[in-house]
């Protein structure tokens, strides 16, 4: 059964130090006050436009030679394999922050490269901080310990298996999530991933 | 049995779930319900039979995801079997039923990818896909098309141009909602009526969503705009699962009592969506039977809508931005001319957040390929702002092209008397939507008598009328002549906006016209704009930048009852904080270190007011020598050295055109050009939508003087080759983010070899690395934006 949560991010930890971390500031915090304001009014704009959606559901899982079966799905990589030993099921999330987020991060990039710079970091630790929320819940529900989420495109897990992940979950219908033709996803700021539950 | 006529006269049903239905038949997840019109036709016509049997009149086909991206022909059936059976399976239910007030709805859902510029699908493969779909259904004898489901306005409007350009039947439309009460892209309801009226579907409505009883809300909306038939098709509430199974939270009997409310408050047609049986069906028949049935009365709203809001003209004027617009604008032409639509969207934002509700958009000039750059800015200011566009074109071919591509309702500017005008513009109004400015001039020219413009206007509503467009549809513009020419020409045009206001008919003027070859000019133009306002003026075309006409308006509206305790008029009148942050440069350092330190820093004001004081002791050339570039090359250094981060080497180049804008001035006032150094093409590749990385490298390749032609993103190889042809540059860049676009980078390497031209190319995207750029044949990989000003430069020096 797809699960949905939706929510409006108001209260989403945007951590500035994450923030950094993704402008390549590594573990050292600017203290030039251009950068921190606007890096203060990327946040506060983000935050407006967040439309935080999630869909999951919980699928058994059997490991084959060359991979792991989701439910139905077969997912050919060693690595998964390798990472979900010890897990008997696993929950398949999608998440996003919405269309909004994207219309801003389009008018940035058209109008001012810094802006787009900061605010492009600001939407990836929001999306991060929204799936860790996610994978607490799971935790929470499952009273287990939980492996780290792993995406189509992660070592040997084939991008191309990213249609079918998303088709499990409906989550076009269900939550707006969608891929180009070059297996994008849109909006840019989503995540598809597999999260094994410890046996 | 005609529908049309049907609609008119009493209330009709639709059907049911049916996805949701065939699974308790036995659907397997993943199994796509479309082939069970082949595979199972037994099932899909007896489910069409106890729908008929609980009473609905309307046969959804089972064809909702019956399209060549779904079906591309590669399975055991093609598309056009799967429709035709389809159509054919809702006929023998029907058939067989004996029933004669039934009919069979051609079912187009979403096609499952999102329509560019938020995703990658083009509109006309859009609009061309679904075309392929309504015409199998029509062949195969649909009485109507049903677009439902949809959650995006863009691709809405694309099947309804699909629909109405392959069949004459009936449209209904029904779009999914979230809770927030917008469509996934943000349209609001009242968006929703105003584009598909404009469209002029015969019904629409909401379905799926949350419920019935959740989607009381937004029926009501709807019901509160639409003066078409609403149609509202609920899920079954939101899925639970009970016992292992999946159930929907409403039984039959609550979702009945929920839709009768929604027939009371004046729903044309019912029916249901996902997890709704027969069951819910025949109770929804039966518990509404009894509720009187009222077709919509007409609500006589002249709107225009955006892909998130709509606006409507009433008592409060509404101000239309005309920054847009290349007459007296040097600078704008020059950045027609150069296919620059940065200045364009800059010049839109300001005029957003100045306050303007709608923007007029024009970039008519005799030497510009108008039905290829008025859609393409069209399309790339709803990128920039949410506001509704007025499209002005005098060449019908670009005013067709914009219509078309937009996002929403918009205004068209304008039609007039003229026979060929008229016959030009209002089809394209009937067919794409739209309200319409008319002037009031035909060949014989302005009219100077009120009676004159009257009779024009006359004319133009009454060809309207043979297009389906009402005396609403229009918005008319009397014309405001210059005072100086003629005294009595304002009295003119104040006396016809007084009549066609009483004639319940909307007005817009173009203000400033009045003042034309006077001094003082802002004096004529804010008293008459008050005149024309208390006339009943319903729109201003003006420049909303101006503090004093957007004065002359906040006063108006305050003084009229219309600026609810003078919220509006205080928020304008009374002055903000500054912004501006204290001066940081230390005032002894000497003006030429000043700068560099501005530039240094990112401090883009400061910049551009220290360079603009250099100037008047410095030559243009040696503040840029001596100042700008070697910041520029302090903080790149810096960059490279991981001294200095990407944000701050973004701001000294923001800081950087600053200052560089203040010494353009002046070196053209001067008649002097500042020489780019060469022409560098640049390019995200095709299939690639993510251009970041791209506009990073233009805006410091620019600062160090290049001439970047900026392609876009998602550019075929094809459009790179022709550029880097016509322009001879010397080099090209081209970026790419995913595995998966990095061939159609190397597709675009190899043809520009193939073709013998004779440039560079730089390579540049997260995936990439030294090697994989050789293998794909370019010159050279750039780790970042600063390694491809490098590169540009050590190609001047080889030169």
């Amino acid at each position: 059964m797809i699960q949905l949560i939706h929510a409006d991010g108001a209260d989403l930890p945007l951590v500035q130090k994450e923030i950094f971390r993704y402008l390549g500031y590594g573990s050292q915090t600017p203290t030039d006050t251009e950068i921190l304001k606007r890096t203060e009014e990327c946040t506060e704009t983000l935050r407006q436009a967040l439309s935080c959606k999630a869909c999951f559901d919980r699928f058994p899982l059997t490991f084959t030679e060359n991979g792991v079966t989701v439910g139905d799905l077969h997912l050919p990589s060693m690595d998964l394999k390798r990472h979900l030993r010890g897990c008997g099921s696993a929950y398949l999330m999608t998440a996003t922050l919405g269309y909004e987020v994207d219309r801003i991060l389009g008018r940035y990039s058209l109008l001012s490269p810094v802006h787009a710079v900061i605010a492009q970091a600001v939407g990836a630790a929001a999306i991060e901080a929204f799936c860790d929320r996610l994978c607490r819940q799971f935790a929470d529900i499952e009273q287990k310990k939980l492996r780290s989420r792993f995406s189509a495109g992660y070592g040997d897990l084939p991008l191309d298996t990213q249609p079918a992940l998303l088709g499990l979950l409906d989550a076009y219908r269900k939550i707006g999530v969608t891929l180009t033709e070059g297996l994008m996803m849109i909006p840019t700021k989503s995540v598809s991933a597999i999260v094994g539950i410890e046996n | 049995m005609n529908l049309r006529k049907a609609l008119k006269s009493g209330r009709l049903y639709f059907d049911g779930g049916y996805g949701t239905c065939f699974q308790a038949r036995g659907l397997s997840s993943g199994e796509l319900p479309e082939l069970w019109n082949l595979t199972r036709p037994q099932e899909v016509v007896a489910l069409h039979q106890e729908y008929l049997g609980a009473g609905c009149h309307i046969l959804t086909a089972n064809t909702f995801g019956a399209n060549r991206l779904k079906f591309p022909g590669n399975g055991a059936f093609s598309l056009k079997e799967i429709i035709t059976a389809a159509i054919q399976n809702a006929q023998t239910a029907i058939a067989q039923s004996g029933r004669r007030d039934c009919f069979v709805a051609l079912d187009i859902g979403p096609c499952g990818r999102l329509l560019s510029p938020m995703g990658d699908l083009p509109f006309e493969e859009a609009v061309s896909l679904f075309g392929e779909v309504v015409r199998y259904g029509i062949d195969a004898g649909a009485d109507l098309v049903l677009i439902e489901t949809m959650n995006d306005s863009y691709e809405t409007k694309a099947a309804v141009l699909a629909a109405k350009e392959n069949s004459a039947v009936p449209i209904f439309v029904t779009n999914a909602y979230e809770e927030s009460g917008k469509l996934m892209t943000g349209a609001s309801p009242e968006a929703m009526v105003a584009l598909l009226e404009g469209l002029q579907v015969d019904a629409l409505g909401v379905n799926c969503s949350f419920g019935p009883e959740g989607l009381l809300p937004i029926v009501e909306r709807y019901l509160r705009v639409s003066s078409t038939p609403v149609i509202v098709n609920p899920n079954a509430g939101l899925p639970t699962v009970v016992n292992g199974k999946t159930t929907f939270s409403a039984d039959p009997d609550s979702f009945a009592a929920s839709v009768q409310k929604i027939a009371t408050m004046g729903a044309a047609i019912l029916g249901g969506c996902c997890g709704t049986t027969p069951a819910h069906i025949r109770k929804v028949c039966e518990q509404t039977a009894d509720i009187p049935y009222r077709y919509p009365t007409p609500k006589n709203r002249t709107v225009v809508s955006s892909y998130t809001h709509a606006v409507c003209f009433e008592q409060k004027p509404l101000l239309i931005g005309e920054r847009i617009n290349p007459t007296g604008k040097p600078t704008l032409k020059a950045a027609l001319r150069e296919n620059n639509i940065s200045y364009v969207l800059e010049e839109g934002l300001a005029q957003t957040e100045a306050g303007a509700h709608l923007l007029d958009v024009n970039v008519g000039l005799p030497e510009i390929d108008e039905p290829t750059l008025l859609p393409q800015c069209v399309k790339a200011l709803q990128t920039v702002t949410d506001l509704p566009l007025q499209i002005d074109s005098s060449d019908p071919k670009a005013m067709e092209n914009a219509l078309r591509i937009y996002n929403g309702k918009p205004l068209i500017n304008s039609v007039n008397g003229k026979d060929e005008v008229l016959d030009a513009i209002l089809p394209l109004a009937a067919k794409y939507g739209g309200a319409v400015i008319v002037l009031t001039l035909d060949k014989t020219g302005i009219p100077d008598t009120v009676d004159g413009r009257m009779a024009i206007v006359d004319k133009v509503l009454a060809r309207g009328a043979a297009y389906g467009l009402q005396p609403k549809d229009f918005i008319i513009d009397p014309l405001a002549l210059t005072v100086s020419a003629d005294t009595a020409a304002p009295s003119i045009t104040l006396e016809c906006l007084r009549q066609l206001t009483a004639r319940g008919l909307k007005t817009s003027l173009g203000v400033s016209n009045i003042s034309f070859g006077l001094p003082e000019r802002a004096l004529l133009n804010t008293a008459f704009f008050t005149m024309a306002m208390e006339n009943g003026l319903s729109a201003a075309i003006m420049n909303p930048k101006s503090r004093q006409m957007l004065g002359a308006y906040k006063a108006f509206c305050a003084l009229s009852g219309l600026d609810a305790q003078c919220e509006d008029y205080i928020a304008f009148a009374t002055p903000t904080a500054t912004t501006q942050s204290a001066p940081e440069a230390k005032v002894e350092l000497p003006p030429m270190e000043q700068l560099k330190r501005c530039v240094t820093k990112g401090l883009t004001e400061q910049a551009a007011v220290v360079a603009e004081q250099l100037l008047q002791s410095e030559e243009p050339f040696s503040v840029i020598n001596a100042g700008i570039i070697p910041a520029l090359d302090e903080i790149g250094t810096a960059f490279e050295q991981k001294k200095a981060f990407l944000p701050q080497l973004l701001l000294s180049a923001e800081a950087a055109k600053s200052a560089f804008s203040v010494i353009s001035q002046k070196l053209s006032a001067s008649g002097i050009v500042r020489e780019k150094k060469y022409k560098i093409v640049l390019a995200t590749v095709q299939g690639d939508i993510h251009d970041i990385g791209k506009n990073i490298v233009r805006a410091l390749l620019e600062n160090y003087d290049y001439d970047v032609i900026d392609l876009g993103k998602d550019v075929p190889p094809e459009t790179v080759v022709e550029a880097v042809r016509q322009s001879g540059a010397p080099l090209v860049g081209l970026s790419a983010l995913m595995t998966t676009t990095v061939p159609a980078m190397e597709k675009t390497v190899a043809l520009l070899h193939e073709n013998g031209i004779p440039c560079r190319v730089v390579v540049g995207g997260a995936v990439l690395n030294r090697e994989y750029a050789e293998s794909i044949g370019a010159d050279f990989y750039a780790k970042d934006a600063m390694e491809t000003v490098r590169y540009a430069e050590t190609l001047l020096k080889e030169s």
